[in-house]
C-alpha cells in the first residue's frame, strides 16, 4: 500500500545513534499542573524543562522494571497525572482483592468440616442488609473515586481541546495511517494545510517541547490505532472519519509511535519515531523542510495532496 | 442398522445432545489451547522454530511467520469463545442439567436442540476445513473488524468460511437460547416455583435470555460483513482518508460490541450460578441471600446491553456517550459485588468440604474476583486510555471469561460427571487438576497483566521491535513457562477421564449428598424420560443442615421432592 | 414466585399447555427476529446520520410502501376475526383466513412490483447504489421473508380448517407474527423509505 509521496519533500530523520536509545536520559521531576484547581484552564505556564543530559537519578535496571508493574517511561506534561490516577485506583483495587481473598481463605480454613450454624433461610434480614450495605460502600469507595478522578482528567485534559485551540503556539498535525506506516503532514510556516509548503514525513514525527500538539487522525485503508506510549495517548484511526486528540511533551528525546489495532500481517512493524525538539530546533527544521517541499511541489500529483482543511473541535 | 446410526447421531434426548456437545467442546478446547501455546511460544522465543512443528510449516522449518501468527490469535479467540467455552457451558452442562434440575422430562422442543447441535457441528467443520484452503484460515482478529475483514484486505476463502461458521454457531446459540427460556418458563415440575430453582438454572436462564436477544445482533453484523465479502455490497468499505466513501466501518464495531459485551455475561452467568450452588452445597448451608443473588444476576443481565461502548472509548466516541457508558459500566459492578459477598457469607459459619467441584468453584471465585477488579480501570474513560489495547486487557478478560468460565466448566463437569456417565471420577486427580489449573491461570494472566501495565500491546508478532518493550522478554518467558505448565496440567484431566470411562467405578446414587432433583429422583445416568414419575417439588435446592431434617432423617440433606413427615420447609 | 400459578398451569389440560408453550416460543422467536431487524435498521440509520446515504437520481416515492402497508395492516383484523369464531363452527374461520391471505399477498405483490421497477426501470442497482441500495433491497427482502413465513402459517391453518380441523390457535399464533411484521415494516419505513 506504499502510497506515493510525490512533490512534497520526504524528510528522512537524522537518526544519530544517541537519539535512538530511548531510555538513556532519565526524566527530571516533571512540573505537574496542579490538580487542586480543577475547573480552571489547566495549562497556563508553558513547561520548558529539557533535562540536562547528565541528570542522573538512580534508576532500576531495565530487567527489574518488568516485574514491578510500572508504566512505560513518561515524557508527557500530563502523563504523571494519569499515572497517579491509575496507581491510586490500583492500590484501592489491590486492597479490595486482598480483603476478599483473605476473607475467602479464612472462611475455608476456619470452617472446614466445622459444625454449621444455620439460619433457616440462609441468612437473616440483618446479614442481608449488611451484604447490601457493604457492597454499596465498596462501590462508592472504589468505583466512586475512580469515576471522579477519570472524570476530572477527561474534562481537564483528554477531552479538553480548548487547550490546544486557545494556545497560539499549538502545533497542528495531520496524520494518515497506512498499512503499515504513519504519514504525517505539517502545515508549514504559513500555518495552512494544503499549500505547497506542507511538510510530509513518514514514520517520523517531530514536535517542539512544552507546546500543545493537536493531532487529527485518519486512515487510508483499515482501522489502525495511533498510540504514543510515553505520552499516554491512544486514538483509533478509522477510514472515513477524522478523530482528534492532543498532547504536550515535557522533555526532549526520541520516543516511539505504535499501532495498537490489529491491521494485518505486518501490524507489529507499524512503528514510528517521535522526536521532541527544542522550540528553536523545531522551527529551524520546519523552515528547512518547508523550503525543500516548496521546491519539489508538484501540483498534478493528486495522491500527494491528501490533507484537509483543519477541522474545528 | 441404518436406523441405529441415524439414531446415534440425530438424537432428541437432551442428555445425549449434551454428551455430543461435551465431546465437540472438549475437542475445540484442545485446539484452542494448542493455538494459545503457540502464541505464547512466539512471545517468549520470537521467530524461533517451534519443536515438532516443522511438518506443518516446512517453509520456515517450524517457525511462526507473521501470517501464521495472525491466524493463530484469530482462531484462538473464535474457537475458544464460540466453539469451546459457550458450547461446554450451555451445550454440554446446560443441556444436561437444565431439564433435570427443574424436573422436566426434556426440553420444550427436543428436535430444536438436536438441530442446534448440528448447526454447531457444521460450523465447527467449516472452521476445520478453513485450515485446508488457499491463503489459510481467518486472520482478521476474533472481532473481524472491517475493513480488514473485507475481501479488499483479507481475500482468503478462510475468512469467508469463518464468517459462515459464526452464523452457524449463531443459529445454534439462538436455538438453545430459545429452548432454555421456553423450557424454564413453561416446563417446570409442579411445585418448582421460581424461588425453588437451583441458582445454576437461574444462570442458564439469564444467559439464554441474552442469547435470544443479542445473538441476532451478531448475526446482523456478520451478515452485512458476509454480504460485503460475497455480494459486493459496500456496508463497511469506507473511502480513503478524509474523503467520504461508500460505508462506515465503525457501525460494525457498535453492532459487534452490542453483542460482544453481553456475550461476556453469557459466558459467566452459568458459572456464577454454579458457584452459588456449589458454595452452598459444600458449606452444608442454604445459600446466603438466594433472592439477592438471583436478583443481582438479573440486574447484570438487564444492564448487559447498556455498557458495550466501553470497548470504543478510544474510537472518537463523543464525550456525552463516553460519560454515559462509563457510568453504566461502573454501575454493573455493584450487583457483582452483592453476589460475591453472598458467596462469602454462605461459606462463613458453614461446614466447608473441599471436594473437587467445591475447589473448582472457589477457584472460579478467586479468578473471577481478580478479573473483575482488574477490569474496573478499563471501565473509566481516562484510565482506559493507557491500558487500552494492551496485554492488561488480555489478562483481564482471560481471567473472567477464560479462567473463570473454564474452571466453572470443570466444577460442573466434576459435579455432574457421575450423573452423566454413571461413573465416578478420581477425586484426587480432579483436585490436583483444579488446583494446578487455578494457580497457573493466575500465573499466566497475572504475567499478562504485568506486561500490559508496562505497555505491551496485544497481537504483536514480535513485541521486541519496540525499544520500550525490550525489557519485557524475561517476564514473557516466565509467563510462557506458566502457560506450558498449564497445558501439561490438563493431562491430569485427560488421564482421569480416559481411565474413568474405561475402568472407573460405578458412581454412588448421591455422591455429594445434595437434595436437587437430578440426584434424588433420577438414576445415574438418568432414563430417557428422566423421571419414573413426575416429581412434585416441595422445597428449595439448598435445604441443608436443618435441625428438624437432621432429627427425623438422620442426615443433613433432604430431597427437593422428598415427602417427609415434616412437610414443606421452604 | 407464586406457587399457585405453576400449580394452576399444571392443572390445565395438556394440549392447552402445549399450545401456550408454542405461542410463547413463537413470540420469543419473533422478538429475536425483530432484534435482528432492529440491528440492521440501526446500521441503516447510522449511514443516514453520517451522510453516507446517497439517494438515487430519482428518489423512490413513498406511495408504493404506503399501499403495501395498508395491505399489511389489513391482515391483522382478519386474523383476529378468524381466531374468534365459535368453537362449534370452526369452518366459519375460512373466509377470514382467506381474506388475510389475499391481503398479505397484496402486500407482497406491491412490494415485489415496486422493487422490480426500482431495479429495472430506475437503475437502482447493487452494489453500485451504495449503502442505500444495499439497505433498500436487503431490508425489504428480509422483511418480506418474515411476512412470507407468517402467511405460510396462515395457509397451513386454512388448509387444516378446510379439512375440518380447528385452526383458531394457529390463527392466534399467526396474529403474534403479524404484529412483529408490522413493527419491522414500520422500522423499515422510518429507516429506509422515508425520504
Ligand atoms: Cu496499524
Ligand atoms: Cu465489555
Amino acid at each position: 500500500m506504499g502510497g506515493v509521496v510525490g512533490g512534497e519533500a520526504r524528510v528522512t530523520p537524522d537518526l544519530s545513534p544517541a537519539r535512538l536509545i530511548l531510555s538513556e536520559s532519565t526524566p527530571a521531576p516533571q512540573p505537574v499542573p496542579s490538580e487542586a484547581g480543577g475547573a480552571g484552564p489547566v495549562h497556563q505556564t508553558p513547561v520548558r524543562s529539557a533535562p540536562p543530559a547528565n541528570a542522573v537519578t538512580p534508576r532500576m535496571s531495565e530487567q527489574a522494571r518488568a516485574w514491578t508493574l510500572s508504566p512505560p517511561e513518561g515524557a508527557s506534561t500530563y502523563g504523571p497525572r494519569i499515572d497517579a490516577l491509575l496507581e491510586r485506583s490500583h492500590v484501592f483495587e489491590a486492597g479490595l482483592a486482598a480483603v476478599m481473598l483473605a476473607w475467602l481463605v479464612l472462611a475455608v480454613w476456619r470452617f472446614r468440616g466445622a459444625r454449621p450454624v444455620v439460619a433457616a433461610n440462609g441468612g437473616t434480614r440483618r446479614s442481608r442488609a449488611w451484604v447490601l450495605g457493604l457492597a454499596v460502600c465498596v462501590f462508592v469507595g472504589v468505583d466512586g473515586t475512580l469515576f471522579l478522578g477519570s472524570e476530572r482528567y477527561a474534562r481537564d485534559v483528554l477531552w479538553n481541546l480548548e487547550v490546544p485551540a486557545n494556545d497560539p503556539r499549538t502545533v497542528r498535525l495531520e496524520l494518515n495511517a497506512h498499512q503499515w506506516s504513519w504519514e504525517a503532514r505539517y502545515a508549514g510556516e504559513d500555518g495552512r494545510f494544503g499549500t505547497p509548503d506542507d511538510v510530509v514525513t513518514w514514520n517520523d514525527l517531530r514536535v517542539p517541547v512544552g507546546v500543545p500538539v493537536w493531532v487529527q487522525l485518519v486512515s487510508t485503508d483499515v482501522v489502525h490505532g495511533f498510540s504514543l506510549p510515553a505520552f499516554r495517548v491512544k486514538l483509533d484511526a478509522i477510514p472515513g472519519r477524522v478523530n482528534q486528540t492532543w498532547f504536550q511533551a515535557a522533555r526532549e528525546g526520541t520516543f516511539e509511535v505504535a499501532c495498537y489495532q490489529h491491521c494485518g500481517t505486518s501490524h507489529y512493524r507499524m512503528r514510528g519515531l517521535l522526536t521532541v525538539l527544542s522550540e528553536a530546533d523545531y522551527a529551524r527544521w520546519l523552515h528547512e523542510a518547508g523550503r525543500l517541499a516548496t521546491q519539489s511541489y508538484d501540483a498534478d500529483d493528486a495522491a500527494a495532496h491528501w490533507g484537509w482543511e483543519w477541522r474545528a473541535p | 442398522m441404518r436406523a441405529s446410526w441415524v439414531r446415534a447421531l440425530w438424537t432428541t434426548d437432551h442428555k445425549q445432545v449434551a454428551r455430543q456437545y461435551l465431546w465437540g467442546g472438549l475437542g475445540f478446547l484442545l485446539l484452542g489451547g494448542l493455538l494459545a501455546l503457540l502464541i505464547r511460544w512466539q512471545w517468549a522465543w520470537p521467530g524461533q522454530p517451534v519443536p515438532g512443528l516443522a511438518w506443518a510449516l516446512p517453509e520456515s522449518r517450524g517457525a511462526l511467520t507473521p501470517p501464521t501468527y495472525t491466524v493463530l490469535f484469530t482462531l484462538h479467540g473464535l474457537v475458544m469463545i464460540f466453539f469451546a467455552v459457550t458450547p461446554l457451558l450451555f451445550g454440554a452442562l446446560g443441556h444436561f442439567v437444565l431439564p433435570l434440575a427443574i424436573g422436566a422430562r426434556g426440553f420444550a422442543f427436543p428436535r430444536l436442540s438436536a438441530a442446534g447441535f448440528w448447526a454447531y457441528a457444521v460450523g465447527g467443520a467449516l472452521v476445520l476445513a478453513s485450515f485446508a484452503v488457499r491463503l489459510g484460515p481467518a486472520s482478521a482478529g476474533w472481532t473481524s473488524y472491517p475493513p480488514l475483514a473485507t475481501p479488499a484486505f483479507t481475500p482468503g476463502v478462510g475468512q469467508t468460511l469463518m464468517t459462515v461458521a459464526i452464523l452457524c454457531v449463531g443459529v445454534s446459540a439462538f436455538s438453545y437460547g430459545l429452548n432454555f427460556v421456553v423450557t424454564v418458563v413453561r416446563c417446570r415440575a409442579p411445585g418448582m416455583t421460581w424461588g425453588r430453582m437451583p441458582l445454576v438454572v437461574w444462570g442458564l436462564f439469564y444467559g439464554a435470555v441474552l442469547n435470544v436477544l443479542f445473538v441476532p445482533v451478531l448475526a446482523a453484523a456478520t451478515l452485512l460483513l458476509l454480504l460485503d465479502r460475497v455480494a459486493g455490497t459496500q456496508f463497511f468499505i469506507a473511502g480513503a482518508a478524509a474523503v467520504g466513501g461508500g460505508g462506515d466501518p465503525i457501525v460494525y464495531q457498535h453492532l459487534f460490541w452490542l453483542f460482544g459485551h453481553p456475550e461476556v455475561y453469557i459466558l459467566i452467568l452459568p458459572a456464577w450460578g454454579m458457584v452459588g450452588d456449589f458454595v452452598a452445597y459444600f458449606s452444608r448451608k442454604p445459600a446466603h441471600g438466594y433472592r439477592l443473588t438471583a436478583g443481582a444476576m438479573g440486574a447484570v443481565t438487564a444492564m448487559s446491553g447498556l455498557v458495550y461502548a466501553h470497548h470504543l472509548f478510544t474510537s472518537g466516541l463523543s464525550p456525552v456517550l463516553g460519560r454515559a457508558f462509563m457510568v453504566l459500566t461502573l454501575l454493573i459492578s455493584l450487583p457483582a459485588e452483592v453476589m460475591f459477598l453472598n458467596w462469602l457469607m454462605t461459606l462463613w459459619r458453614g461446614s466447608v468440604r473441599l471436594t473437587s467441584p467445591m475447589l473448582a468453584a472457589l477457584a472460579t471465585m478467586v479468578v473471577f474476583g481478580l478479573g473483575g477488579i482488574t477490569g474496573l480501570a478499563l471501565g473509566a474513560v481516562a484510565t482506559d486510555v493507557p491500558l487500552h489495547g494492551t496485554m492488561w486487557v488480555v489478562g483481564h478478560f482471560h481471567l473472567t471469561m477464560g479462567a473463570a468460565s473454564f474452571l466453572a466448566v470443570f466444577a460442573g463437569l466434576y459435579f455432574w460427571f457421575p450423573k452423566m456417565y454413571g461413573r465416578a471420577l478420581h477425586e484426587g486427580l480432579a483436585k490436583a487438576h483444579v488446583l494446578a489449573s487455578a494457580v497457573l491461570f493466575v500465573g499466566v494472566f497475572g504475567g499478562q497483566l504485568a506486561a500490559g501495565y508496562a505497555g505491551q500491546l496485544r497481537r504483536l508478532y514480535d513485541p521486541y521491535q519496540y525499544t520500550y518493550l525490550k525489557h519485557l522478554l524475561p517476564l514473557n518467558q516466565w509467563t510462557t513457562g506458566c502457560a506450558f505448565l498449564l497445558g501439561a496440567a490438563q493431562l491430569l484431566f485427560v488421564g482421569n477421564l480416559v481411565w474413568t470411562l474405561w475402568r472407573g467405578r460405578a458412581a454412588e446414587p448421591n455422591p455429594w449428598s445434595v437434595g436437587t432433583l437430578e440426584w434424588t429422583c433420577a438414576t445415574s445416568p438418568p432414563a430417557p424420560d428422566n423421571y419414573a414419575t413426575e416429581p412434585v417439588v416441595l422445597r428449595g435446592p439448598h435445604v441443608l443442615s436443618q435441625p428438624d431434617v437432621q432429627q427425623q432423617l438422620g442426615r443433613d440433606w433432604i430431597g427437593q421432592a422428598e415427602a417427609a413427615v415434616l412437610g414443606g420447609t421452604e | 414466585m407464586n406457587p399457585e400459578a405453576s400449580l394452576a398451569s399444571s392443572e390445565a389440560s395438556a394440549p392447552r399447555r402445549a399450545e401456550s408453550t408454542r405461542w410463547f416460543a413463537g413470540v420469543l422467536a419473533h422478538g429475536a427476529g425483530t432484534m435482528f431487524f432492529v440491528a440492521l435498521a440501526f446500521a441503516a440509520g447510522w449511514y443516514r446520520m453520517r451522510g453516507l446515504w446517497v439517494l438515487p437520481a430519482v428518489a423512490p416515492s413513498v406511495l408504493p410502501p404506503c399501499v403495501a402497508g395498508a395491505f399489511l395492516l389489513g391482515v391483522g383484523p382478519l386474523l383476529l376475526r378468524a381466531s374468534r369464531v365459535d368453537a362449534s363452527t370452526p369452518r366459519r374461520a375460512l373466509p377470514w383466513l382467506g381474506g388475510a391471505l389475499v391481503s398479505g399477498a397484496g402486500f407482497l405483490g406491491t412490494q415485489a412490483a415496486w422493487l422490480h421497477v426500482m431495479f429495472w426501470y430506475r437503475d437502482l442497482r447493487v452494489p453500485e447504489g451504495g449503502a442505500f441500495a444495499s439497505a433498500f433491497y436487503g431490508l425489504s427482502a428480509l422483511q418480506a421473508v418474515h411476512v412470507g413465513l407468517v402467511l405460510l402459517a396462515v395457509l397451513v391453518a386454512a388448509v387444516s380448517t378446510w379439512r375440518g380441523g380447528d385452526a383458531r390457535d394457529a390463527a392466534r399464533r399467526a396474529l403474534a407474527g403479524w404484529l412483529f411484521t408490522v413493527a419491522t415494516f414500520g422500522l423499515l419505513f422510518l429507516a429506509v423509505y422515508l425520504p
